[in-house]
């Protein structure tokens, strides 16, 4: 089962969305590890929001202004970020958990019982 | 979606300040024409390029370095002969080393970067602070590089 990134809206309108940061999604016997990176960032800057099954992660950071310094060159990413995930029927939307540390958020999402492997006893 | 050449000879930041947006699929490709290919089903184990901004004010330069998930003991800064050399690796997360990569786009592995250090800057005081997944050096300018104001004297 592969969990895809769906943009609902990139035929009709422009998602908001000025840098995608990377992303790795893992799956493990209970559920899936999606991972991005998003170095510098505040707790408050990120939202991330489950709605109908599919999963939104939003974040926002502007170039802090200075007046007594000036950028000599930069590389980085300001500006907003936005990256949505439809989430599969075999997935436990109420146990969604997020993490920020290190610079990358962590999403661990849980998988619904009848999904984890089993063991079936043959009497 | 078709490039051009000429297009690949600007960075990806330079490319979109200037209003130019071909949308994701290109935005990627470009990216990582210049900062590295990651491997296909997992994160490939290439040398990767960090990115870097370096800010100047009048009493200090400020270099940032963006490293997510990088250890601290992973990285190493070295100062030599005026040039600061920071290199590390990129280590795997143990946690879920034996689930399944189904999707990946981070880079994994060894990297560096150098800077040459210009005389205003005193190479042997940096500072370095690491947070959020960002390494900050923080080097002081020397006396001789603050703006000072000379008084004129009427005689």
């Amino acid at each position: 089962m592969t969990v895809v990134r769906y943009e609902p809206a990139a035929g009709v309108r422009r998602v908001a969305r000025d840098w995608n940061p990377p992303t790795e999604i893992r799956e493990h016997a209970e559920g899936f590890v999606i991972e991005l990176d998003v170095p510098g960032y505040a707790r408050d800057d990120i939202k991330i929001k489950v709605h109908e099954g599919m999963l939104t992660v939003t974040g926002e950071r502007k170039r802090p202004e200075t007046d007594d310094k000036y950028y000599n060159y930069s590389e980085r990413n300001y500006g907003e970020f936005s990256r949505s995930y439809n989430l599969p029927d075999h997935v436990d939307g109420e146990t969604i958990s997020a993490e920020y540390n290190h610079g990358v958020l962590t999403l661990h999402i849980g998988k619904k019982e009848a999904a984890k492997p089993h063991t079936i006893e043959i009497k | 979606m078709h490039c051009n050449e000429e297009v690949f000879t600007m960075l990806p930041e330079l490319w979109r300040s200037k209003g130019l947006d071909f949308g994701p699929s290109v935005d990627d490709f470009v990216e990582r024409f210049f900062y590295g290919w990651p491997g296909r089903e997992k994160g490939g184990e290439v040398n990767w390029s960090p990115r870097v901004e370096v800010l100047e004010g009048e009493k200090n330069v400020t270099i940032d370095v963006e490293l997510p998930g990088v250890d601290k003991k992973d990285i190493k800064v070295e100062v030599k002969d005026n040039t600061l050399t920071m290199s590390g690796e990129r280590k795997r997360n143990e946690e879920y080393a034996t689930a399944e990569c189904c999707r990946s786009e981070r880079l994994y592995g060894k990297f560096v970067r150098s800077f040459s250090l210009p005389d205003t800057v005193q190479a042997d005081k940096i500072e370095a602070q690491f947070k959020n997944g960002v390494l900050s050096l923080v080097m002081p300018k020397n006396e001789k590089a603050m703006p000072k104001e000379i008084t004129i004297s009427v005689k």
